[in-house]
C-alpha cells in the first residue's frame, strides 16, 4: 500500500506541476517566481508578512480563500488594505505542537497558505506537508526556512518613504527582495501599498547629525 | 397538505447587542405564543412555527388564529400557508398577515427570487443558468434537477413546486433516533456546549440520514446540574445539518441563560449543563439520491477542514477576523472563533478620530509590549516630545532611530476625563518601522512595519 502511494507520488513528480494554470501574482514578483505562483508549490520566505501578502494577494483576489497559520499577532487591518478579503480569510494564530498536522489540514480546501514555520522543519515533515499541497494544489507560503521550496524569497533592504527626523508620515515602503531559485539570483523591488510605483533608486542619504 | 402558521418579528435580532441577548429575550415571546398555541416549533430568534389547524378551530379560522398571534407583539407578521416552506415567504411578505389559500402555495412562490431558497450555493448556481424566480425553477424537469443538485436541490424543486413534504408524525418515526451527550463536569458557557456537542450533533443527523431520511424539526433537551430541564422544539424551513443543529443547541442555552456577575462568560449561575438530549420531532423522506453525489461546494470543504482543526485546537483555534470601530490598531481588530457570529460593538463607519487613517502595519502586538525611547524623551503638555528619540530598546537590545514622526494624540472621551494617549512613528537603523503609544511616560509597542 505505502509503496503504491510512493511511487504515484514518483508518478506525480516526474509528471510536473499540475496543468492548472499559475496564480497570478503581483507583478513586482512576478519576475522572482517565473510569472505566478505554481499551484502545489512551497515558497520560503524571510521573516516579512508583507513579501507574504504580496506574493498572495493576486491569487485569492477573485476567488478562494486564504489561511494565516502562526501569527498571533497578525494585523488584520493591513491584511483587509492589502486587498484580501475577509469573509475568505482565516487566522489560527497559535497551532503549537500540531503545526504540521494543522498545515497539512488546511493546504486541502485553501488556495494560499501563509504559515510561520518553527524554527527547524524536518525534511520528512516539510516533504509530507508540501505532498499534500501538491496534491490539492494549495500555495504554501512559509515564513523561514524549507527543505526543498519551489522558491526562496528574502528581504534584501527597506526603504521607508514619507517619514522624516520628526516630521511626516510613513507613506511607504520599497522593499527589495531577493530570490534564488536552483543557484540563480533574482532581485526586485516591492512597492508598499501594492498599488503604489516603486520610486526610483538613488543612492543612500545619508543621515547628518550635529556633533556637539 | 398541514397548513402551518408562521409568526415573524421582523428585525428582531438587530434590536439586541448579541446573538445571546436577542434569544434571552425572545423566550418570553414563545412563552406567550405557547399559551395561545399548545405545541409551537422556534425557527430561530423572532420566528416561530405551528400548526394552523388547532388554532384555526379554536378561534374559529385561520384569520381568527392571526388576529390573537398578532396580539402577541406589535410588529409580529403571520404567514399562513401549505407547509413549512411557504408559510416563512408568506410570513416575510406579510402586512401584517398574509394567507396563502390551500393548494395556491406555486402561484404564491412563483414571482420570487431564488434567493429565497436560502441556499447561496444553489441559488448562485441557478442564476448562472439563468433562473431567477422559484417559478423558473419549478420548470425544470425534476430528473435534471435531482442529477445535478443531489437531494437539497431535489428537496428545494419540491418546495418550489409547492409540494412541501408532508412529515412523518412522530409516532411513525420507526427507529428510535434520539441521542444523549452527557457532561463531567458540567459545560456553562454557551460555545463550550457548542464545541462539545458538535460530533454528537453531526451523528444524529447522519444516523437519520442513513436511513434515507432527513430531519426537519427536533427536541433538544438541557438538564442542568440541579436536574432543572429546558425542553424546546426547533424547526427548520428546509432541513437540518449538523451545524444548523449545535446552532439551535447554543440559541437554547442562550435563550435561558441568565447573566453571571462576570459579564464575560454567560451562562447559568454556577449552574452548569450536564446533559443535551437530541429526538427528531419531524422526519421528511429523503430520496435515494444523497447529498455528496453532486460534489460539495468548495465552502463546505472549508467548513470541515476548519471544524478538524478546531477538534484539535479547540473552538477558539481557528478565528475569522473583521474590522470594527476604535482608535488603536488593536481596538478595531475583532476575531471570533469560526462558526460563531462575530460582535461587533463599536461602528466601523464612525470616524474614531486618531485612528491610523491607512497605510496600517501588518503586525499588531497584542500583549503591551514595553520598549523604552531615548534616554528622557517623554511628553510635554504641547503634544511634543521633550527630546528626539535616539534610540530604541527592546528585549535588550538597542537599535538607533533612522527617523522618526508624532506623537499624535488619540484623545477618548476627553469631556469626561478620558485617557489620553500617544503614537509615535520610528524607523530605526536596520529598516524595521514601529508604531508606539504611550499614555505619557512609558512606551508600548503598538505595531510594526514587517
Amino acid at each position: 500500500m505505502f509503496e503504491l502511494s510512493a511511487l504515484r507520488e514518483r508518478i506525480r513528480e516526474m509528471e510536473g506541476p499540475r496543468v492548472d494554470p499559475r496564480l497570478p501574482v503581483h507583478p513586482a514578483l512576478s519576475g522572482l517566481v517565473g510569472g505566478g505562483l505554481v499551484p502545489g508549490g512551497v515558497y520560503s520566505l524571510s521573516p516579512s508578512l508583507t513579501l507574504a501578502l504580496g506574493l498572495a494577494t493576486e491569487a485569492v483576489a477573485e476567488s478562494g480563500w486564504c489561511a494565516a497559520i502562526g501569527f498571533p499577532h497578525l494585523g488584520i487591518e493591513a491584511v483587509a488594505e492589502c486587498g484580501i478579503a475577509l469573509d475568505r480569510f482565516v487566522s489560527i494564530p497559535t497551532p503549537k505542537e500540531h503545526w504540521a498536522t494543522v498545515v497539512g489540514a488546511v493546504c486541502d480546501g485553501f488556495t494560499v497558505v501563509i504559515a510561520r514555520s518553527p524554527a527547524s522543519v524536518p525534511a520528512t515533515t516539510a516533504s509530507r506537508i508540501a505532498a499534500v499541497a501538491r496534491r490539492t494544489g494549495a500555495v504554501l507560503i512559509v515564513l523561514g526556512d524549507w527543505p526543498g521550496a519551489t522558491a526562496r524569497l528574502e528581504v534584501d533592504g527597506v526603504r521607508n518613504l514619507g517619514i522624516g527626523d520628526g516630521h511626516g508620515l510613513l507613506t511607504g515602503r520599497d522593499i527589495r527582495v531577493r530570490a534564488v531559485t536552483r543557484g540563480i539570483t533574482t532581485t526586485a523591488v516591492l512597492p508598499w501599498p501594492f498599488d503604489r510605483e516603486p520610486e526610483p533608486a538613488v543612492a543612500p542619504v545619508r543621515h547628518l547629525r550635529a556633533v556637539t | 397538505m398541514t397548513r402551518v402558521i408562521v409568526l415573524d418579528i421582523p428585525g428582531w435580532a438587530d434590536r439586541f447587542d448579541t446573538e445571546a441577548e436577542s434569544h434571552r429575550q425572545f423566550d418570553p415571546v414563545i412563552r406567550a405564543v405557547e399559551n395561545t398555541v399548545p405545541l409551537v416549533r422556534v425557527l430561530d430568534a423572532g420566528r416561530i412555527a405551528m400548526g394552523a389547524r388547532g388554532p384555526a378551530r379554536y378561534y374559529r379560522d385561520e384569520e381568527g388564529a392571526a388576529d390573537a398571534l398578532r396580539r402577541i407583539d406589535p410588529n409580529a407578521r403571520i404567514g399562513i400557508a401549505d407547509g413549512l416552506f411557504t408559510a416563512v415567504l408568506a410570513a416575510r411578505v406579510a402586512n401584517p398577515v398574509f394567507i396563502v389559500p390551500a393548494g395556491q402555495s406555486p402561484a404564491f412562490v412563483a414571482p420570487l427570487s431564488v434567493s429565497h431558497l436560502g441556499d447561496p450555493d444553489i441559488a448562485d448556481l441557478l442564476r448562472r443558468l439563468g433562473v431567477s424566480t422559484l417559478g423558473g425553477f419549478a420548470e425544470l424537469d425534476d430528473v435534471a434537477v435531482r442529477d445535478r443538485f443531489g437531494f437539497p436541490g431535489e428537496r428545494l424543486h419540491r418546495f418550489a413546486r409547492g409540494l412541501d413534504d408532508s412529515p412523518i408524525v412522530p409516532r411513525d418515526i420507526p427507529v428510535d433516533y434520539t441521542c444523549e451527550s452527557v457532561f463531567e463536569p458540567a459545560i456553562v458557557r454557551a460555545d463550550e456546549l457548542a464545541f462539545a456537542t458538535r460530533a454528537t450533533a453531526d451523528d444524529f443527523i447522519d444516523r437519520i440520514a442513513r436511513d434515507r431520511l432527513a430531519c426537519t424539526a427536533l427536541w433538544v433537551t438541557l438538564t442542568t446540574e440541579r436536574g432543572e430541564r429546558f425542553e424546546r422544539c426547533w424547526a427548520h424551513p428546509t432541513v437540518f445539518g449538523g451545524a444548523d443543529v449545535v446552532d439551535r443547541i447554543r440559541w437554547q442555552l442562550e435563550s435561558v441563560a441568565r447573566l453571571t456577575t462576570d459579564t464575560s462568560t454567560e451562562g447559568f449561575a454556577g449552574d452548569g449543563i450536564v446533559t443535551v438530549r437530541l429526538a427528531p420531532d419531524q422526519l421528511a423522506a429523503q430520496s435515494r439520491f444523497e447529498r455528496g453525489m453532486w460534489g460539495a461546494p468548495s465552502s463546505d470543504r472549508i467548513h470541515s477542514v476548519l471544524s478538524r482543526v478546531q477538534s484539535i485546537l479547540g473552538h477558539e483555534g481557528v478565528l475569522t477576523a473583521t474590522i470594527g470601530g476604535g482608535r488603536t490598531l488593536l481596538e478595531r481588530e475583532i476575531f471570533s472563533p469560526w462558526g460563531d457570529k462575530p460582535v461587533v460593538t463599536h461602528d466601523v463607519s464612525k470616524p474614531w478620530p486618531g485612528r491610523m487613517p491607512n497605510r496600517v502595519p501588518t503586525t499588531v502586538y497584542r500583549d503591551g509590549t514595553v520598549i523604552t525611547v531615548g534616554a528622557t524623551a517623554t511628553i510635554a503638555p504641547a503634544d511634543i516630545l521633550t527630546e528626539p528619540p535616539c534610540w530604541l530598546e527592546l528585549d535588550g537590545r538597542r537599535r538607533g532611530v533612522a527617523a522618526w514622526s508624532g506623537p499624535w494624540p488619540i484623545r477618548e472621551r476627553w469631556w469626561d476625563g478620558g485617557q489620553i494617549r500617544y503614537r509615535l512613528q520610528v524607523v530605526d537603523t536596520t529598516g524595521a518601522a514601529w508604531v508606539l503609544l504611550s499614555t505619557g511616560t512609558e512606551w508600548a509597542l503598538e505595531a510594526r512595519y514587517d
